[in-house]
């Protein structure tokens, strides 16, 4: 059971006010139309699926409403971070370090 | 019913030194096997067994060999035994170690038939065991495959533990969620050091501890701290955090898990000594769920038996279960001893059976020469010490009858000399002690091996976790007592930084121990023989799961080579007790044979739990009407008072049909649906989720997740709408309705409501936040009920001040004002196909409005219709149910609704892409058509198959299926939906639908609609 | 039917269900004819007879508990920036913004944070209609107000045993080290959610939406069995 912080509401909560929404940061195409079928396949169903760092999407179901984003390894699950949407998140990981920019 | 005439031959005597800590004022009663024993209030069910000399609890898993008690706590592999007095109360494969004694406490073997004690699968054992090694069951039972239903009758009737009970389990159960800065784990001394650091400093802290007492392996020693008796020293440490409120101290509580970023899940035993008079009020065990901040492991080390022949006639024991017995329970589970030692602290078992009075014939130690001080104790008390030797078989096979000796060399890989035999009923041996890191592992990290102490230590994390004592490799008392206080003031301290909270004190004093010295401990496992392990009687490594030394040599001979496939083709460390006395033998007797390191060949993965868990406790308080949430509406009482049967639909209840007096389904459908369309009927909607939508762009907002046009709905207007995901298929629909330039309610599916809320925040929140709209649930805030019928009109004007009439109130408008006093939002929507209003009153007025309308409708015959009655009467009309007529894989053009698709839409709306796909534009698609059956009295079953050709072989081509069908009271036929490749250009045709029974039943493609095509009487 | 067990004094209530087999008579409203007349309210529990419960006296007690009556409940919607915000609460209200995870209360009425852009404000319910007017005028786009008054049961639950009861039923910290006076989260809860307001030491509100307000009120009675729960009218 992950503890996760939640960045609207400031403060870490159990996962089961959560629920995982996928990969993050899919932007929906511009111009859908524009698109092939094979592109929007690809929109639709090819996602990264890392050994390593992955940033998540996460909604605070229970709580707040407001969905956020994750930066989580999925080897040994540890969280290095929540971010807001439309925001970004850096972490050196030979250090740990965390560099939050906008 | 024959009191057994044993007296507790094991017992020692009240007030000797060595008399233990149950309670003999309080004697209690108890059966095994059918017979009647006694024991004392502080046993275990396996204490008191070793004390009424019971040699033999159950039969081995493969060969059933007789099997007794190994170890004394939750290591035991062989004490399995059925627990209970009645059905009800059944408890499987209960470790009779674990298990407190009680009054009335009845328990059996969970194997051997006829009994343990005379077993006729033994003989099977004998006979079969050699071609009973490892993956018998993949060579031994393959051919024929015909036969292996019988085969699997007979190996189940052999093997398998206890049985589950057949009846309910009375015993209630539940669960609790704590937030700590410190969770200690294991309540020994390095676990009452740390705890106590972190109590100190203030913070929130628990300790736990799987024994009914504090104090971990202190509870069977002679250590001395501080200058008093260790056990004294434990009670003033207990005490102490006891005072403390945010300090929760647990017994006969197991962390069985230590999860993701430091989440303990624990399960605490709570009345397991009580038996079945557990009080009403209480739950029989807690799962506890722990977040803590900060993690101090001090869980201690367990203790290895060693491999040699015949090592599991009962009679064979753990060197420190043997001392637990003594000190704890004051039982001595044999008369004559030979205990085999690899390291020092095998010694004090020795001393304990001698100080308690009985015989010890020797003590073997396997290294080539002792430590003088133990040597000299033993000495002392006139026992004879026999070194570089190892006992390499034991003779018997009811109970240890001799113990056989031999000298080793100084490897301890082969025997040198000659053997000698020596009369004994009891050999214990200490191999040495492994850490248990179990806990360390849950999470992924692998442990990792240290040759100064001959075992695995916890691995590093990133998480905030601390190990100190045994558990870090540091056995010596003195160590665990100050490795106690490092960690838990590096935990607390990290903990409370945290936590933004001031450290209350500092640390406590390191306490003085007094203990023997421990010398160096010799690297065996495998006890050698005369003979090569494939020809010497059985040497065994998982006890529960009967796997041999030799079955270990001979998995990797036929190419099993990883650890992992060596476990699973072997089944070592399967059983209940998880390979605890026997994995690290067994992977150090792997890596022997392959000839690697034991770094090189490692360790299988510990996963939770690390001790059996109930069902009960992790169910808690989730079972029966808790199991899951019943949602109801505001008008719930007056559906059960009017006789209402219900249907669930999602948590919801929902009223499924209303009989009355002894009406069947069918007869109370038929007058539902008939009273209905000839005069009014009223269905309970309040489950339909509604969004409250409001903002600038809202109208935008609708039209980028509709499929339709949203621009031009004015005000008082509704529209139904359809849903789509990205990929073009259907995802939800409902009707949306415009209150007010920049406010919009949509509702949704009951299933959808939930899904469809988020749906439209993660496209604004993520997509479109620039977008000025904010989304809010209203589906509790209203109670909506819609009354249908020729005579809804008639019936509503007598409640409302809202004018009804035709060229004023238009279907699919909404219109505000009062009904039955109340304020209310009345919508002409109609999924009946009739004149239908649906009203909307807050909930808290639900119930006056229904009765109000109930009062009114008795002169027009209102009828109250439920959920069936409603499938029906949309079928009529071709109304389709998202989810039931759709499945993820049907667009709009496929149901025909290419007329609820609006292209001319700037934005690319959500679905108009994907329903462009070249596959969703392919001719052949399954489309949506009606199904009239050749013979009106049949009705399809949803979900059969349509062929075009009957008489073509199996397999046939199917082109479809049924969605929806029902038998149409108000038509007096059968009517049916369904999906047909190309369905909607064969009108006309035929199509075959062959059931399970043989019937093939004939249908025409027809249009969906089947009542009031043109739809004339909801617009009345 | 509310029915009270016999020979332990903790057992308050054999489990009320909502289930096809539990009702077996009408429900009285001894204050009004059925449907008639002027219109009766129903609060999410009033099927539960808490009324007939309360009379019951259990000794010792750990835990208390009590729904209040229908509460006017409005939704407000707005940038957290928005200037006329903090103007429209004062001036209607006389409430300041509560800032993250935190409530601001004044006589009767008290506005929680739910969200960045979220709060929900309780009030008397004949006062509702006069207020959400009046906020609609003072208030400027974005902005959107939504009545939920009949969506929900307030309950409060208090006691010496109440965080036990808290512990039992939500993976919410809520030692007063972290749910303190005037804080209130939106959290799980049984199988359920609700919205949790720390009033004082040892007494909570809850806000449970009205179709789960039966299953709460079944959790409540079994989370709180080993405790003693007096329900108080």
């Amino acid at each position: 059971m992950f503890l996760i912080y939640c960045p609207h509401c400031e403060e870490h909560r159990e996962e089961p006010e959560f629920h995982a929404s996928g990969e993050a940061h899919l932007a929906r195409p511009e111009d859908p139309e524009a698109c092939t079928d094979e592109q929007w396949g690809e929109f639709l169903y090819f996602r990264k699926n890392p050994r390593g760092l992955h940033r998540e999407l996460w909604v605070h179901s229970a709580g707040c409403r407001k969905f956020f984003n994750i930066l989580r390894d999925t080897q040994t699950y540890q969280i290095h971070g929540s971010y807001k949407v439309g925001e970004w998140l850096e972490v050196d990981v030979q250090k740990d370090d965390e560099v939050s920019s906008s | 019913m024959s009191m057994t005439k044993f007296k507790q031959r094991n017992r020692l005597l009240s007030g000797s030194a060595l008399c233990g800590r149950v309670d003999r004022s309080r004697e209690l009663t108890f059966r095994f096997n059918g017979k009647y024993y006694k024991g004392y209030e502080g046993d275990t069910l396996a204490s008191a067994l070793l004390a009424n000399g019971v040699d033999i609890v159950g039969r081995s898993f493969k060969y059933s060999r007789p099997r007794g008690i190994l170890a004394a706590d939750v290591s035991e592999p062989n004490a399995i035994l059925q627990v209970g007095s009645d059905e009800a109360n059944q408890v499987p494969n209960v470790r009779a170690t674990e298990q407190p004694l009680y009054d009335g406490l009845i328990s059996s073997s969970v194997n051997g038939w006829p009994s343990a004690n005379v077993d006729a699968m033994s003989l099977l054992g004998k006979l079969g065991g050699d071609a009973m090694g490892p993956g018998f069951y993949y060579k031994t039972f393959m051919y024929p495959a015909s036969m292996w239903e019988t085969y699997e009758k007979v190996i189940r009737k052999a093997a398998g533990l206890g049985r589950a009970p057949t009846l309910p389990d009375p015993d209630k159960y539940d669960h609790m969620h704590h937030h700590v800065d410190v969770c200690v784990v294991g309540g020994g001394p390095a676990g009452l050091m740390a705890a106590l650091t972190a109590a100190r400093a203030g913070a929130r802290v628990i300790l736990a501890d799987e024994q009914s007492e504090f104090g971990g392996a202190m509870l069977y020693g002679t250590e001395i701290i501080d200058g008093q008796p260790a056990l004294e020293w434990v009670s003033d440490i207990a005490n102490e955090l006891r005072d403390y409120p945010d300090v929760l101290m647990m017994n006969n509580a197991i962390v069985n898990g230590l999860h993701d970023h430091n989440f303990l899940t624990i399960n605490e035993r709570r009345c397991h000594h009580l038996g079945n008079a557990i009080p009403p009020e209480q739950t029989r065990e807690r799962m506890h769920h722990v977040r803590a901040h900060s993690v101090v492991m001090a869980t201690g080390a367990q203790e290895r038996p060693l491999v040699f022949a015949n090592n599991d006639v009962p009679g064979c024991m753990l060197a420190s279960a043997v001392s637990h017995y003594i000190h704890r329970y004051g039982v001595v589970p044999g008369d004559t001893l030979v205990l085999m030692t690899t390291n020092d602290t095998g010694y004090q078992c020795a001393f304990d059976w001698h100080d308690a009075g009985r015989l010890v014939v020797a003590i073997v130690d396997t290294r080539q020469s002792a430590h003088p001080h133990w040597l000299e104790e033993a000495k002392k008390r006139g026992i004879k010490v026999i070194t570089g030797s190892a006992v390499i078989e034991v003779v018997g096979s009811k109970r240890v009858r001799a113990a056989v000796i031999s000298a080793i060399n100084a490897e301890g890989s082969f025997v040198t000399g000659e053997t000698s035999e020596i009369e004994c009923d009891t050999v214990a041996s200490s191999g040495g002690w492994s850490p248990v890191v179990h806990l360390s592992c849950h999470t992924g990290a692998k442990p990792v091996w240290r040759d100064d102490i001959n075992g695995f230590v916890p691995g590093e994390s990133y998480e905030h976790r601390w190990y100190a004592g045994s558990v870090a490799g540091n056995h010596s008392l003195a160590e665990c007592l100050s490795d106690g206080v490092q960690a838990g003031q590096q935990a607390v301290e990290t903990a409370l930084l945290d936590a933004q909270v001031t450290p209350l004190a500092a640390s406590p004093n390191v306490p003085n121990a007094e203990q023997s010295p421990l010398g160096k401990s010799m690297a065996i496992y495998l006890v050698p023989h005369t003979s090569a392990p494939s020809r010497a009687p059985k040497q065994f490594v998982d006890m529960q799961n009967d796997v041999t030394a030799a079955g270990l040599q001979m998995a990797t001979r036929e190419g099993f080579e990883s650890i992992e496939h060596v476990k699973r083709y072997t089944a070592m460390g399967f059983g209940t007790d998880q390979g605890k006395t026997g994995n690290i033998n067994g992977m150090a007797i792997v890596a022997e044979t392959l000839q690697q390191t034991i770094p090189e060949t490692g360790t299988t993965m510990f996963r939770p739990n690390y001790t059996p868990v109930t069902f009960g406790a992790i169910s808690g308080s989730h079972v029966g009407h808790l199991f899951d949430p019943k949602r109801f509406t505001p008008m719930h009482a007056w559906h059960l008072e009017h006789g209402a049967e219900f249907e669930n639909v999602g948590q919801w209840k929902r009223p499924w049909y209303f009989p009355r007096g002894s009406e069947t389904m069918e007869e109370a459908l038929h007058r539902e649906c008939l009273a209905m369309r000839k005069h009014v009927g009223i269905l309970d909607a309040s489950t339909l989720g509604k969004i409250d939508i409001q903002g600038k762009d809202a109208r935008e907002f609708l039209g980028r997740v509709y499929t339709n046009a949203w621009q031009k709905l004015a005000p008082g207007k509704c529209r139904y709408g359809l849903m789509c995901g990205e990929d073009g298929m259907i995802m939800d629909d409902g009707v949306t309705s415009c209150l007010a330039d920049n406010h919009f309610l949509m509702t949704t599916t009951t299933g959808g409501a939930a899904s469809v809320l988020e749906w439209l925040e993660i496209y604004h929140q993520t997509e479109w936040p620039e977008m000025e709209v904010y989304f809010n649930s209203v589906t509790d805030h209203w109670a909506t009920m819609a009354i249908a019928g020729p005579k809804a009109r008639a019936l509503l004007s007598e409640l409302t001040d809202i004018n009804l009439e035709h060229d004023e109130f238009g279907f699919m408008e909404w219109r505000e004002g009062k009904v039955a006093g109340v304020p209310a939002r009345v919508f002409r929507i109609s999924f009946t196909g009739d004149l239908s209003f649906e009203i909307n009153v807050p909930a808290h007025f639900g119930m006056h409005v229904w009765e109000a309308l109930f009062n009114k409708g008795k002169k027009h015959n209102l009828t109250p219709y439920g959920t069936e009655t409603m499938h029906v009467l949309r079928a009529e009309k071709g109304f389709v149910i998202v989810g039931q007529d759709t499945d993820g894989s049907v667009t709009p053009a496929d149901i025909n609704h290419d007329w609820a698709v609006a292209n001319n839409k700037p934005y690319s709306f959500i679905g108009k892409r994907g329903m462009n796909r070249e596959d969703c534009l392919r001719p052949n698609r399954k489309q949506l058509v009606g199904l009239r059956t050749v013979d009106p009295t049949v009705v399809l079953q949803e979900g059969a198959q349509a062929v075009r050709d009957p008489r073509q072989e199996i397999p046939m081509t199917m082109v479809g299926h049924v969605t929806s069908s029902y038998f149409s009271p108000v038509l007096g036929r059968s009517i049916a939906m369904g999906v047909i490749r190309g369905g909607i250009d064969r009108m006309g045709e035929k199509v075959y639908f062959p059931m399970a029974n043989g019937d093939v039943i004939e249908a025409e493609i027809c249009s969906t609609v089947w009542f009031d095509p043109d739809g004339q009487r909801q617009k009345a | 039917m509310a029915n009270t067990d016999n020979v332990n004094n903790r057992d308050v209530v054999v489990m009320q269900q909502w289930t096809e087999e539990a009702i077996v008579e009408t429900i009285e409203r001894p204050d009004i004819a059925r449907g008639v007349g002027a219109p009766s309210v129903e609060s999410p529990l009033y099927h539960a007879e808490l009324h007939a419960i309360a009379a019951h006296k259990v000794p010792d007690a750990g835990v208390r508990l009590k729904e209040l009556p229908i509460t006017g409940l409005l939704t407000i919607r707005t940038n957290a920036d928005n200037p006329s915000l903090a103007l429209a609460l004062k001036s209607v209200l006389s409430l300041d913004v509560p800032g993250t995870l935190q409530s601001t209360s004044h006589g009767d009425y008290c506005l929680r944070w739910m969200s960045p852009d979220e709060w929900l404000l309780s009030v008397p319910i004949a006062e509702l209609f006069d207020i959400e007017n009046a906020l609609r005028e003072t208030l400027t786009e974005p902005v959107a107000l939504v009545n939920v008054s009949g969506g929900y049961s307030l309950v409060e639950l208090w006691g010496d045993q109440v965080l036990n009861v808290l512990k039992k039923s939500t993976h919410y910290d809520c030692h007063p080290r972290n749910l303190s006076e005037g804080k209130v989260v939106n959290t799980s809860f049984a199988k359920s959610q609700v919205t949790l307001r720390c009033l004082a030491d040892s007494r909570y509100e809850l806000l449970v939406r009205r179709s789960f307000a039966d299953y709460i009120w079944l959790w409540l009675q079994t989370a709180s069995r080993e405790y003693g729960l007096q329900v108080i009218d």
